[in-house]
């Protein structure tokens, strides 16, 4: 192999390619949910006499998780909650400004769709989406669905996906101050502005905005182990400086029908600091990259059995990689990717009766790529893939006394149009998908779930068009979901507010993986290899009030939260030498506890994080074992009312033993670091 | 000055003749197992495992090359308790009876006793870009680095003396008559042969052979080079020095040589059905006849060569396969060609052995 044309390769294709040499490639089966604390997720309001969480109901799998928790936990971005969410694996390249991706019961992260405010988030050159930019600050709640969320009215992309991962952006509450202003600082050079501001138009108008300033050195230390030495090292070229605003209108028409629109911008620049290599500190690879999507979703009751949701949704994302080296024509390699999407979706919801539901959902999108990098060294122009998709959903859901089915299936049709090169061929494609639920018992509800579900992700314009390693005869990737589960919910008057357990055993089969594949020299994407995955995740969550509030003083209660996953992801293809090892960073156990203990002083969050061992290769051999971890995270907040606003001040530290481990080995995370946060609400 | 040179070229006269000497299993040399945690044989051979990059994987497995028993840990950590580095490039045997071994992405060259024990390293600076091939040439190592230079590297004192600037990302590097040639890859953008005389170690000079060469090899007094080709084909052929011709071939991914022998092989994928075959060749370069090697069994038809090696003792040839993720494995033919077995290696990616008597 020429390493050198590894080397050539941008950052984020390097990654990409790691990540599919490794089938399947995932950290963790890290669990978690705050459940019991949000009941409504879409549309779909779940409220029965005894709290039910969605968890508990919903007859998929869903793991929420929302702003309180996350504050009270000291959790500090999106892939901080992810990480507790149950059956969702986050990989992880350390430090501030390292890619950070969600893969769902390891599938994949280019299976898992994300959604901000009901409308998903697209990158069609790399198919996944780093979570690690999403601070929580503007985040309300993150709820993580398998197979996909119980909202009828979703868009057909949310039908297709093996799974959703859905954000929601914070809207001021009833109570809630106009003006937010919040600092956060702390380790490794990190301070934080944000700015948050809202304003009502009228009755029926809202507008809100928020920006945000990031700026951290990133140099951490960490330890590095080679044989019998242990160094003490700094992570290099690990510095990020980052800008976001958002601006949001919020408005209800007459006919009560509601219109939320978005304007998103991000910036950023940042150093990649790339693997650690034993006696070469030398790195120099930098990116810069900005996001922009501008976005509405309309929603309204038609009559009393009609409903309608459509979205329409811009996007641009541009990124510049550059490295520094000699090797290099001219010393310098910089790579610059344009891509473009137009989205335009709707759905229709027809319940022509109390117990049957059907909906309809189109989705249309056209993206476009525009970047330096040729398919191949013969062709001088770049492809400037174009490709337009067209998503059909049609879902039915049949409720009858305990009883409740979902069932709904997508076609897809894409085709691609390239400026050079060769085109690939149409596709089209069929999923269908199934899930049921029962409540079993009627004194405490007991539920039953079931489902089935069969997707598939398309080769990204990575895998069709990079520089030699393209292949533009590829299929897309097939994942096919089977799932059942138990859930059961109580509660213990004065003594447990509510109590929660799930317990979800799933097999997922990945097929026509799409893969890096090696030869001699000229490494090229193939639908090659089938993985299978088998696992259990338990979670619990529970509130009990222990000190009842006073005139003057407010509640005291402990809230905790439990999740464990076992997981076997094995290589069955039988062409494999590594037929029937463990995948790369799949833990077979991991799970995570966070307990939050509120009082009217302070409030403290606690949570833990674990992973058992692991192996960086397929190869499950001594040499490549990662060492079981855990790492803690300890947060105190406390809320100063003053005359005319409230301060929040919060204090903490992440991984408090400083214990150091690696996700991706060679990717070391930061030791112990400390976070200082103060907001101001006027 | 010139003295001292001399001197140490004699020096290295007589530790070349005392290496020679010492081939009897009784007669070890002095240097032979110096440092040594482990029980070595003299008929060893240690194989250089490239790795994956970005894992820090590269090692050394050492073999006795009589019985064909290996030892099953990485030789270069059991000798010194800390790893090669990242991407295992080259090794070459030193007339003084050590080895250099050459890590690309750690841009570290070290220097080893016949027993796989660091004497010395060495950093190749940043300027000059990672290294990649070495061959021995005097009291020097010629170097070629990505940066598209050929360092000259003392090798008593460990440390760059000098550097040619020579095509983009040069890749392997040959001597003859005093002369090195390496070729310029240029990662598909150059096309030529670099040629550099040690003696004056001035301006390199330049042979066109074919798009993206690699790979260079001189037999019995004949200089071939292998390339990728432009269309990742990788042709092969020989380079006429004299006249500046080069004449294609074949076809070929992997090569060593022996007497007047080149073996090569040449691995090609099928992409509807991802299967691999691998042919095997010998030509002989005072006949120019190409022979197809058989005895071939029938699971290394299928696997990709990373590398071949002929024992310089035997006439031997093994051959390193790779599948990119899992350990390689070295097949073992006698000089006839006929198959005597499998060697499992410690490493990813085994792409050189070297032998030592």
């Amino acid at each position: 192999m020429q390493w050198g044309d590894n080397r050539r390769l941008s950052f984020h294709t390097l990654l990409y390619i790691i990540a599919s040499l490794l089938p399947c490639i995932s950290m963790s089966g890290q669990t978690d949910t705050i459940a019991g604390r949000v009941h409504n997720i879409g549309t779909e309001a779940v409220v029965s006499a005894v709290r039910v969480p969605t968890s508990v109901s919903s007859s998929r799998p869903t793991w929420q998780i929302d702003r309180e928790a996350m504050e009270q936990l000291g959790l500090q971005n999106l892939a901080d909650a992810v990480k507790r969410m149950a059956g969702a694996s986050v990989k992880d390249y350390g430090g501030m400004g390292g890619l950070k991706t969600v893969s769902i019961r390891n599938l994949g992260a280019h299976h898992t769709a994300v959604s901000y405010d009901g409308v998903t988030i697209s990158n069609i050159q790399a198919g996944q989406i780093d979570i690690g930019r999403y601070t929580l600050d503007g985040i309300e709640s993150v709820a993580l669905s398998v197979g996909e969320a119980d909202d009828w009215l979703q868009s057909a992309r949310h039908y297709a996906s093996a799974g959703v991962l859905s954000i929601k952006s914070r809207r001021q509450g009833p109570d809630g101050s106009p003006l937010e202003v919040k600092v956060k600082g702390g380790s490794f050079g990190l301070i934080s502005p944000s700015l948050r501001y809202w304003q009502p138009l009228g009755r029926r108008t809202t507008i809100a905005a928020n920006a945000a300033y990031m700026h951290a050195d990133g140099v951490y230390p960490f330890i590095l182990k080679n044989g019998i030495e242990r160094t003490h090292e700094r992570r290099n070229n690990s510095d990020i400086d980052s800008w976001q605003g958002e601006a949001n209108l919020y408005h209800t028409l007459a006919d009560s029908s509601r219109l939320d629109m978005k304007l998103y911008w991000y910036r950023s620049r940042r150093g990649l600091p790339g693997a650690v290599v034993l006696y070469n500190r030398r790195s120099t690879e930098r990116m810069w990259d900005e996001d922009f999507f501008a976005q509405a979703l309309y929603t309204r009751q038609i009559n009393k059995w009609l409903s309608l949701q459509s979205r329409l949704k811009y996007s641009h994302a541009w990124n510049r990689y550059q490295d520094t080296d000699v090797k290099y024509e001219g010393g310098r390699r910089t790579d610059v990717a344009r891509q473009n999407e137009y989205y335009l979706s709707a759905t229709l919801g027809w319940q022509p009766t109390r117990s049957l539901r059907f909906s309809l959902a189109e989705d249309v999108a056209i993206g476009n790529l525009r970047s330096n990098i040729t398919i191949s060294d013969n062709l001088t122009d770049p492809p400037y893939p174009r490709r337009t998709t067209s998503l059909t959903a049609i879902a039915a859901r049949y409720s009858h006394g305990p009883f409740t089915i979902n069932a709904d299936v997508v076609g897809t049709y894409a085709t691609e149009h390239v400026k050079a090169g060769t085109q690939p061929a149409d596709r089209h494609r069929l999923s269908p998908s199934v899930a049921a639920s029962m409540r079993i018992t009627d004194t405490n509800p007991l539920y039953l779930r079931l489902m089935y579900k069969s997707t598939f992700r398309m080769p990204t314009f990575n895998d069709l068009y990079y520089i030699r390693m393209g292949n533009t005869g590829l299929r897309p990737e097939n994942a096919h979901e089977w799932g059942a589960g138990l859930s059961w919910s109580t509660r213990l008057p004065h003594v447990v507010r509510h109590l929660s357990i799930t317990a979800d055993a799933y097999l997922n089969h990945v097929t026509d993986k799409i893969v890096a594949f090696p030869t001699t020299y000229v490494w090229k994407m193939s639908n090659y290899g089938k993985v299978r995955i088998h696992g259990i995740d338990f979670t619990l969550a529970a509130e009990t009030p222990l000190l009842p509030a006073t005139a003057r003083m407010s509640e005291t209660s402990l809230t905790l939260t439990a999740a464990y996953t076992m997981q076997r992801a094995i290589d069955r293809d039988p062409r494999s030498a590594t037929y029937n090892n463990q995948l790369p960073y799949t833990p077979r156990h991991s799970g995570n506890i966070a307990a939050m203990l509120r009082t009217p002083w302070v409030n403290v969050g606690y949570s833990i994080v674990m992973q058992g061992r692991r192996w960086s290769s397929s190869q499950t051999i001594k040499q490549y074992e990662l060492k079981a971890y855990d790492e803690h995270t300890l947060s105190l907040s406390r809320d100063l009312r003053l005359r005319h606003s409230t301060i929040g001040l919060q204090a903490t530290i992440n991984n408090l033993t400083n214990r150091q481990y690696d996700i991706i080995q060679y990717y070391p995370m930061p030791g112990r670091s400390f976070t200082m946060a103060a907001t101001l609400k006027l | 000055m010139k003295s001292s040179k001399l001197m140490i070229a004699a020096l290295s006269a007589i530790a070349l003749c005392a290496g020679f000497a010492s081939c009897s299993d009784d007669d070890e040399a002095w240097w032979n197992k110096a440092g040594s945690k482990i029980s070595m044989t003299n008929t060893r051979a240690f194989i250089l495992n490239e790795g994956a990059m970005n894992k820090n994987n590269a090692g050394i497995t050492y073999f006795d090359w009589k019985a064909d028993t290996t030892y099953n840990d990485d030789l270069f950590m059991t000798q010194n308790s800390i790893a090669m580095g990242d991407v295992g490039q080259d090794i070459i045997v030193s007339k003084s009876g050590n080895m250099f071994v050459i890590v690309s992405n750690s841009k570290v060259i070290y220097k080893l006793n016949p027993a796989g024990v660091r004497i010395a390293n060495m950093s190749i600076p940043a300027e000059l870009g990672d290294p990649r091939y070495g061959v021995e040439v005097g009291n020097y190592l010629y170097v070629t680095c990505y940066g598209g230079f050929v360092a000259k590297i003392d090798t008593e004192k460990m440390e760059v003396v000098g550097s040619v600037p020579v095509g983009a990302n040069p890749e392997y590097i040959v001597e003859k008559d005093g002369t090195v040639y390496c070729t310029c890859s240029g990662w598909g953008k150059d096309q030529r042969v670099a040629a550099i005389d040690t003696k004056t170690f001035g301006e390199a000079e330049y042979f066109e052979v074919m798009v993206n060469p690699d790979r260079i090899i001189e037999v019995n007094g004949h200089i071939f080079v292998q390339g990728y080709g432009a269309y990742y084909d990788y042709p092969w052929g020989e380079l006429n020095v004299k006249d500046g011709t080069f004449n294609t071939l074949g076809n070929a991914s992997a090569w060593t040589s022996y007497g007047s022998k080149l073996y090569y092989a040449y691995s090609a994928t099928d992409w509807t059905t991802y299967e691999t075959t691998t042919t095997f060749n010998v030509y002989d370069t005072n006949t120019t006849v190409m022979t197809e090697m058989d005895n071939i069994p029938e699971d290394l038809r299928s696997k990709s060569v990373y590398g071949m090696n002929v024992n310089p003792y035997t006439g031997d040839l093994y051959v390193m396969t790779t599948n990119f993720t899992t350990n390689g494995e070295v097949y073992h033919f006698k000089a006839d060609g006929s198959y005597v077995g499998k060697i499992a290696s410690t490493g990813v990616n085994p792409r050189k052995i070297v032998f030592f008597n």
